[in-house]
C-alpha cells in the first residue's frame, strides 16, 4: 500500500515536472510553432498554439534571404574565438596550477575581475583601438573582442581543473623521457578533456551568439553574424512574425543540437565548482 | 643560443612560469589596455571632430559631470538601472531556486527534464528577446491573449513607457532561471544524507524542513547567485536592444544601454566611457561588498 501512493506521487510529480518544463519552454515552443503558420495566421486573434495550417513559406523565404552567409560567418567566429580561448586558457591555466608565487594570486584577481566585466565597457576602447590596427569591418576584429571577453573564465575554470591534478603525473612523465611541454600536451591535456571541452562549449555558444562587438565593429552586411542579421531582418520584415521566427528557428538550431549532444557534460562542468 | 632559448622556454624548470603568458600578453592587449583606454578617452573630448587628432583636448571630469549632472537623465537611467537589477536579482533566485527544489525530488525523468530548462540559457540574447517582442505584441501577441482569460484588458507592452521595462525584466529573468537553477541544485544536492534524515525523524514540517534546514544550508550560494544576477544584469545590452533599443523614450534605458548610445549613436566616445567607468565602479564596489561581509564570514565560521 505504502509502495503504491509512493509510485502514485512519483506519477504525479512527473506529470507536474512535465507542465512546468511545458510552461517555461513555452517561449521556444512558440517560436517554433509560429514560424510554420502563414502570415494571416500569425496575426489571427485568438492565437493557435498548434498551426492549423502547416506551412514551410517562411523557411523558404529566410534561406533565400542570405540567413545561411550569417551562420557561415557565425560559426567561424565562434571556432576561431574557442580555439583561441582554449588554448590560451588551458596553458595559462595549467601554469597558474603549478606556478608557486605570491603573484599568482593577483593574477588570478585580476581574472576575476575582468571576467565579470560586462561587454559594453569594452567595446568602446576597441572600437578605436581596432581602428588604429586598421582591421575595423573585418571578422579577426570580433573574434579578438570575443575572445578578450571569453578568456578570463576559461583561464580560471581550467586552473581548478589542473589543479586537481597530481604533479607526480608530470614527473612520471619527465622520468620516462617526456619533455616539460611534452607531458603538459601527452598527458595533463588528454586528463582535463572534460573540462576543457566544457569551456569549450560554453565559449562556442557565448561567441556564437555575439551582439554588441559584431554590431559596433561589421559594416558590410555580408560580414554579419547571426543575431545581427535577425536584428536587420526584423527591421525590413516586423509584422510577418513567421518569417521572423522562422529565421531564429534556424539559427538556434546549431546550438540547441550542440547543447543536446553535450548537455550532461556542461552541466557537470558548470557545478563541478567552475563558478565559486 | 636559439636552441638554449627553446629548451628554457619548453623543457626546463621554468617551462610552466612561460605557458601563461601569451594569454596575459592576449589579455593585457585586449583586456586590460581596454579598460586603461576607458579612463584616458573619459577624460578627454572625443567625439566625431576629435577622433582622429593626435592631441584630443583634455577636459578632465567634464565628461562625468556632463552625464551626471548636465544631461538632465541620470536620475532617470540610474533608476531604471536599480529597477532591472533588483528585479531580476529577486525573481531570478526565488524562481531559480523553485525549479531547483523541485527538479531535485526524484520521480521519472527528473533529470533529463532538468536539463530541458537549460535551453533558455544555451539561446543567445538576441534570439530570447526577439521572441518575447512577439510574445508580448500589443495586438495579437500571445501573453495578452493569456492575459484576457484572467480579464486583464489588452496591454501595450513594449510600447508603453509603463509596461516596456517589466517586459524586458520577463524576458531576461526568463533567460537567467536555468543558470540560477542549475547552481541551487547543486547545492541542494551537496547538503548531506543525514542531517536530511535527522530533520525527518524529528518530523519537521516540510516547510519548517525548508525554512530551518535548507535556506541556511544554501545561503552562501544564494549570495554567491545574488552577485552573480547582479553583474549578469549588467550584460543586458543585446537583449534591451533587440527588444525597445532602450525605449519608449529611455524607459528601458539602463546605464549600458546609454553607455552604447552616447559612443555609437551620438559619437560621443568620451561620454560614453565616462558611462562605462562609472559601471565599472559600481561592480567594483559590489564586489568587494561581497567579498568583504560574506566571503570572509564564511570562512570565519568554518574556522
Amino acid at each position: 500500500m505504502r509502495k503504491l501512493i509512493k509510485e502514485n506521487k512519483k506519477v504525479l510529480l512527473s506529470i507536474v515536472g512535465l507542465i512546468i518544463l511545458l510552461f517555461y519552454l513555452f517561449p521556444a515552443i512558440w517560436m517554433v510553432s509560429s514560424s510554420f503558420k502563414s502570415l494571416s495566421e500569425t496575426l489571427s486573434f485568438p492565437p493557435t498554439i498548434i498551426p492549423n495550417n502547416i506551412q514551410v513559406d517562411s523557411f523558404i523565404r529566410v534561406l533565400n534571404s542570405g540567413v545561411l552567409r550569417f551562420m557561415f560567418n557565425s560559426l567561424v567566429i565562434a571556432t576561431a574565438t574557442t580555439i583561441l580561448t582554449v588554448t590560451f586558457g588551458a596553458l595559462a591555466g595549467y601554469s597558474l596550477s603549478r606556478v608557486k608565487s605570491k603573484w599568482v594570486n593577483w593574477i588570478l584577481l585580476i581574472f576575476l575581475i575582468a571576467q565579470m566585466l560586462p561587454e559594453v565597457l569594452m567595446v568602446t576602447p576597441l572600437f578605436i583601438i581596432f581602428s588604429d590596427m586598421g582591421i575595423m569591418n573585418t571578422t579577426l576584429a570580433v573574434i579578438l573582442g570575443k575572445t578578450a571577453v571569453s578568456l578570463p573564465l576559461a583561464v580560471i575554470m581550467l586552473r581548478t581543473t589542473f589543479l586537481a591534478m597530481p604533479r607526480s603525473l608530470e614527473e612520471a612523465a619527465w622520468i620516462d623521457g617526456c619533455t616539460r611541454i611534452g607531458a603538459v600536451f601527452k598527458i595533463l591535456f588528454p586528463m582535463a578533456k572534460t573540462g576543457i571541452l566544457v569551456i569549450a562549449a560554453m565559449t562556442f555558444m557565448f561567441s556564437y551568439g555575439d551582439f554588441i562587438f559584431s554590431l559596433s565593429f561589421l559594416n558590410d552586411l555580408s560580414r554579419q553574424t547571426v543575431t545581427v542579421g535577425l536584428y536587420t531582418f526584423i527591421g525590413a520584415d516586423v509584422t510577418r512574425w513567421n518569417n521572423v521566427m522562422a529565421f531564429a528557428t534556424i539559427i538556434s538550431l546549431p546550438l540547441i543540437a550542440m547543447f543536446i549532444a553535450l548537455q550532461s557534460k556542461i552541466i557537470q562542468g558548470m557545478t563541478d565548482g567552475a563558478f565559486k | 643560443m636559439a636552441a638554449k632559448l627553446k629548451k628554457l622556454i619548453f623543457d626546463s624548470d621554468k617551462t610552466s612560469y612561460f605557458l601563461m603568458l601569451p594569454a596575459l600578453l592576449f589579455a593585457g592587449a585586449f583586456t586590460f589596455y581596454p579598460l586603461l583606454y576607458n579612463f584616458y578617452l573619459s577624460v578627454h573630448k572625443v567625439d566625431i571632430s576629435t577622433l582622429l587628432l593626435d592631441n584630443r583636448p583634455f577636459v578632465g571630469l567634464e565628461n562625468y559631470m556632463h552625464v551626471i549632472v548636465n544631461s538632465g537623465d541620470f536620475l532617470d537611467i540610474f533608476g531604471n538601472t536599480l529597477i532591472f537589477v533588483v528585479s531580476n536579482v529577486f525573481f531570478q533566485l526565488i524562481i531559480g531556486f523553485a525549479f531547483a527544489y523541485f527538479f531535485v525530488q526524484k520521480f521519472y525523468f527528473h533529470k533529463q527534464m532538468r536539463g530541458f530548462v537549460l535551453i533558455g540559457w544555451v539561446m543567445p540574447p538576441v534570439i530570447v528577446g526577439t521572441i518575447w517582442r512577439w510574445l508580448l505584441n500589443g495586438d495579437v501577441g500571445f501573453l495578452n491573449y493569456a492575459l484576457s482569460f484572467v480579464g486583464v484588458s489588452r496591454i501595450p507592452w513594449l510600447a508603453s513607457t509603463t509596461f516596456a521595462m517589466i517586459g524586458v525584466i520577463m524576458a531576461n529573468v526568463w533567460l537567467n532561471i536555468p543558470f540560477n537553477m542549475i547552481l541551487i541544485t547543486s547545492a541542494l544536492v551537496n547538503i548531506p544524507e543525514d542531517v536530511k534524515e535527522a530533520s525527518a525523524i524529528d518530523g519537521a514540517s516540510s516547510f519548517q524542513r525548508l525554512r530551518l534546514i535548507v535556506l541556511p544550508l544554501i545561503k552562501p550560494t544564494l549570495m554567491a547567485l545574488a552577485v552573480l544576477n547582479i553583474i549578469f544584469s549588467f550584460r543586458g545590452f543585446a537583449l534591451i536592444w533587440s527588444m525597445t533599443m532602450g525605449g519608449p523614450v529611455n524607459s528601458t534605458t539602463i546605464l549600458p544601454v546609454w553607455s552604447y548610445v552616447e559612443t555609437f549613436n551620438h559619437y560621443n566616445f568620451g561620454r560614453g566611457t565616462a558611462l562605462a567607468n562609472i559601471i565599472l565602479i559600481l561592480l567594483v564596489i559590489i564586489s568587494l561588498i561581497y567579498i568583504k561581509f560574506f566571503v570572509y564570514k564564511e570562512e570565519g565560521e568554518t574556522l
